[in-house]
């Protein structure tokens, strides 16, 4: 009953430390990051065009008061494609570590909490899943599993839980010996209440930090694999896939390159900014 | 020490098993029969019969395993379907141009980072290191293949001053010609290197032996080269290391857009004609890089700072 209370109120003050304080730059960062999150989803309040529709008449146009961001081959809106594309990066970032960290998240925590035979089998996974470099085996594995978004997730997955499943094992270590795991050992709590209820909120943190600067990661793989042709498939508008459309029409049109290519750089910009934020509150809150 | 560097090449044996279960394991993920996806529109129930024969896909999994493990320790790695050529040979002819990429990489990020981490460690907390700051953190944030296409259009294009595509023919033209891909990679690589020696120049420029030198009357050039800047590049190995594999991704994506002949290209132009066998050993050369690259920053630190040794 107590330990319930006390949760709530731990959770609580959480979630309110993470909002009302840090740097001015990591609440720049949120706000930042709220405010794309919103023009992604009221794309279609924003801006009056169709980002697939296509519209012969006006291909091409340069920027202008009517296409803020110009016009493509295709005559569509640049600026309402990016806009529109952002709902899909974004969600390349939020989906490519969410369930990472949860997997990465769970497995550490059995890792560092067991130790034995458990952390040198998953140990051993970890190691060679980071002896490949990050790029080269998700395009491997979606060249395998064919193009396409659920593909791209799948290879996200595979690949980058083990980032996660690291950096909480460690932590998980170098708590499990702290006098109030001992003592929540001594009263008998079952293992799985001590590494949820007791260490798992000590060790997500890190593994925070580390999910924002792998958002902007996964941003950027997202559009790279678009860009080749191995993730989001035209019409739909994405980032990677817009620049790769409009590559042939550089010298003409510049502008639907520089436009999707700028808001890939934006989104980073601000993830990182909110990383650097939420490491110095790490820092704060465990005195280190 | 000779203990320390056997035992770190020990460590590296299970690694290598496992990346090779990996890369094994990679052609189980394609959707139904494989031997049907390599044929494609070719497939016949003969050809299939044949291919499966061929890949021995008809063994249990560890026996299949233990084939491909077998062939590749002799260099046997299957044939190309697309090349009809062994795909060994196919690969292995463009892996120098895929290190000379990387080598110029760690050069010109080198480069473009000294300077910047210097201003930055210099002038800390002031405005100088808040642009530096600022400015590399949006360079880290720009994909390559965008940055590529960019670099490629004002330095290539309009202002006529770098070959866009290609290799050249060899020499200084084919080192002139890497100039702009290895800035592209650069461009992604510089940010972490100025992070990294902007922290160690801090630590250094603050140690009691700059102080001595500084108090000695050296002259500020020699003391900045001989004492400051060398040791503050050690943890520069470290981090290049630690991300080489980042570095490769990198490397991937310019021969891609520049349109140079190495493994990184050939991984990716090996999807569309659904050569298998040579996206399995592009992976697996990339890994092995990852893997050496490691060893060797690590033995290299060791004989550099034997020290190291001790304290692990």
């Amino acid at each position: 009953m107590t330990a319930g209370a006390e949760q709530t109120v731990a959770r609580r003050s959480l979630l309110q430390r993470l909002l009302s304080t840090g740097t001015l730059s990591y609440r720049l960062g949120l706000l930042a990051l709220a405010m794309i999150v919103l023009a992604a989803i009221f794309a279609p309040f924003i801006t009056p065009y169709d980002p697939i529709a296509l519209d012969m008449t006006s291909t091409l146009h340069p920027p202008s008061f009517v296409h803020p961001f110009g016009t493509d081959h295709l005559g569509r809106d640049v600026f309402a494609r990016v806009l529109y594309g952002a709902r899909i990066d974004l969600q390349i970032g939020a989906i490519g570590v969410a369930v990472p960290l949860l997997i990465g998240t769970v497995v550490g925590l059995i890792a560092g909490y067991f130790g034995g035979w458990t952390d040198a089998v998953i140990g051993r996974v970890v190691d060679v899943v980071i002896a490949f470099p990050f790029l080269v085996l998700v395009i491997a594995i979606v060249a395998m599993l064919g193009p396409g978004l659920l593909n791209l997730y799948i290879a996200l997955t595979l690949v980058s839980w083990v980032l996660y499943a690291r950096i909480v094992r460690g932590e998980t270590m170098a708590l499990k010996r702290r006098e109030y795991v001992l003592a929540a050992r001594n009263l008998g709590f079952s293992h799985s209440r001590i590494m949820f209820r007791h260490i798992l909120p000590n060790t997500i943190a890190p593994a925070f930090v580390f999910g924002m600067s792998d958002f902007a990661l996964d941003v950027q793989v997202g559009a790279t694999l678009s860009f080749f042709g191995l993730g989001v498939q035209p019409p739909t508008p994405e980032w990677g896939l817009m620049i790769a459309e409009s590559r042939t029409f550089l010298l003409t049109a510049p502008w639907a390159i520089i436009a999707p290519g700028a808001a890939i750089v934006v989104v980073s910009l601000v993830v990182s900014l909110i990383g650097d934020g939420l490491a110095d509150l790490a820092r704060g809150i465990d005195g280190r | 020490m000779i203990r320390y560097i056997a035992g770190r090449f020990l460590q590296v044996v299970p690694v290598l098993f496992g990346v090779s279960i990996v890369v094994f394991l990679l052609v189980r993920l394609i959707p139904g029969d494989p031997s049907v996806a390599v044929l494609g529109s070719r497939a016949t129930p003969e050809l299939v019969a044949r291919v499966r024969d061929q890949l021995g896909l008809d063994l249990p999994l560890w026996q299949q395993y233990l084939n491909y493990l077998s062939h590749a320790l002799r260099g046997d790695f299957g044939i190309s379907f697309f090349y009809q050529a062994n795909v060994w040979d196919v690969t292995i002819v463009r892996l120098p141009i895929t290190l000379a990429l990387m080598a110029m990489t760690v050069l010109i990020s080198v480069i473009i980072a000294v300077p910047f981490a210097f201003i930055s460690a210099v002038r800390r907390g002031q405005l100088p290191d808040h642009a530096v700051r600022i400015a590399f953190t949006i360079a880290l944030g720009m994909p390559v293949f965008w940055s590529g296409i960019m670099l490629a259009y004002l330095l290539g294009v309009k202002w006529r001053l770098l070959p866009i595509a290609g290799p050249g023919h060899g020499g200084v033209d084919t080192l002139v010609h890497l100039l702009l891909p290895s800035l592209t990679i650069a461009i992604a690589i510089a940010p972490i290197v100025v992070r990294t020696l902007r922290s160690s120049l801090i630590e250094v420029l603050g140690s009691d032996f700059v102080t001595t030198g500084r108090a000695m009357g050296l002259k500020p050039r020699f003391l900045t080269l001989n004492y400051v800047l060398r040791n503050s590049l050690r943890p520069v190995v470290t981090v290049i290391s630690i991300n080489f594999g980042y570095l490769i991704g990198g490397t991937v994506i310019a021969e891609q857009i520049f349109s140079l002949a190495g493994v990184g290209s050939l991984l990716i132009g090996s999807i569309g004609t659904r050569d298998y066998a040579v996206i399995q050993l592009a992976t697996l050369i990339f890994a092995l890089l990852v893997v050496l690259v490691n060893l060797a920053a690590d033995v290299i630190y060791m004989v550099l700072d034997p020290r190291m040794a001790l304290a692990r």
